[in-house]
């Protein structure tokens, strides 16, 4: 499948309408949370009511109490990226991020505070285009299997690390322009972020694991067992049952390369990703 | 002394000969590592968990059964806390 092209088959978050109105708060949180969102869309069926101390959204699996309206939009959020990952056997959430190299997707995953936005500022720095930077749905049924961009917002968490490169800090500056500071700000560039359901086929899967006790980063392939035990504990929400995740993943490793990167930092990934070094 | 069997539901995956055990009803997804896999294996017929140390025994000669029985009652226990193996009931 061509990049940057919305997948026609795949019902993803940008081609979901919201049936009921949003209260305004939440509605300004979900457009900066998800900029890569059609405008007006959010979450069909999902249903958020305000409460004196709060919201409540309900729909496609979530019920949850929500302090103010970020958290509001969050839950939104999880109730349609649910809803459009198990809307189709095969396809699954995966904490990931995800890079376009000549059209395909590298998509690099790991566990939280793994370094995937880092990662993914590093790479995007160095020009490429990114479909996320911390979840990604991917449908394994398809052939070859594909990524999908959910739209959402890169999170820019600051300080920045200190191995950040110059490149990776003005694009900061530059893309959190209209964001209050803070400790994490989000970031959004038309240029860089593909927008919800755009899909590409996925050329290789890098599991991250940061050590900072290693000197440089080391890529290593993984065999059938070892990726799908590696790939399972980062799937979110995923189509059928338990038995058809492992059915899914199994699937995936088995046509997709699957590599271990064990890396002292986000800078050393992206210069060891192949996405990097034939950007 | 309890008889054990696999749970009818629980159903095993090769991949690249190491087994992955899943149950349709529930999320938990287990990898199992030598000591469970041979579990697995002896759990083709009931069994009692002195009967699987025996097995164990007899199919590791070179290593005592002071050391064997533990590291088959951490993989037993858990296979059962993951519902994959359970009470033989039946009789």
């Amino acid at each position: 499948m061509p990049s940057g092209q919305p997948n026609p088959v795949a019902p993803c978050p940008g081609s979901l309408l919201l049936l009921a109105s949003l209260p305004p708060a939440v509605s300004e949180a979900l457009r900066r949370a998800a900029p890569g969102w059609p405008a007006g869309s959010g979450g069909d069926g999902v249903r958020v009511n305000a409460l004196p101390d709060g919201f409540r959204v309900t729909g496609h699996g979530v019920d949850r109490l929500a302090e103010d309206a970020w958290e509001a939009a969050h839950w939104v959020l999880a109730a349609a990226i649910g809803r459009a990952a198990e809307s189709s056997p095969g396809r699954l959430v995966l904490n990931a991020g995800a890079a376009l190299v000549d059209g395909q997707a590298i998509v690099f995953a790991g566990e939280s505070h793994a370094g995937k936005s880092s990662v993914a500022l590093h790479l995007a720095a160095g020009g490429l285009p990114l479909l996320g930077d911390d979840r990604v749905i991917l449908d394994t049924a398809a052939s070859p299997p594909t990524a999908t961009a959910l739209g959402l917002a890169r999170k820019v968490r600051t300080p920045l690390p200190r191995d950040f490169s110059d490149a990776a800090r003005r694009l900061v500056e530059a893309s959190r322009a209209g964001h209050e500071a803070g400790a994490d700000v989000l970031a959004w560039d038309p240029v860089i972020d593909r927008p919800a359901g755009t899909a590409a086929a996925i050329a290789r899967v890098v599991v991250l694991h940061r050590d900072p006790g290693v000197d440089a980063a080391r890529t290593s392939r993984l065999g059938t067992a070892d990726a799908v035990a590696a790939l399972l504990p980062l799937c979110g929400r995923h189509a059928g049952s338990a038995a058809d995740l492992l059915d899914a993943v199994a699937g995936l490793v088995r046509r997709v390369p699957v590599e271990l990167l064990v890396t002292p930092g986000a800078a050393a990934a992206a210069a060891a990703l192949p996405a990097a070094r034939s950007a | 002394m309890t008889r054990l069997r696999r749970h009818p539901d629980a159903r095993a995956t090769l991949l690249d000969g190491e087994a992955f055990l899943v149950r349709p009803d529930r999320d938990a997804i287990l990898r199992l590592n030598p000591t469970a896999a041979a579990i697995w294996h002896g759990l083709a017929e009931p069994s009692t968990r002195d009967e699987l140390v025996a097995l164990f025994a007899t199919a590791f000669p070179e290593v005592p059964t002071e050391r064997l029985a533990p590291d088959l009652d951490r993989a037993l226990a858990a296979l059962r806390d993951a519902g994959m193996v359970v009470a033989d009931d039946r009789a």
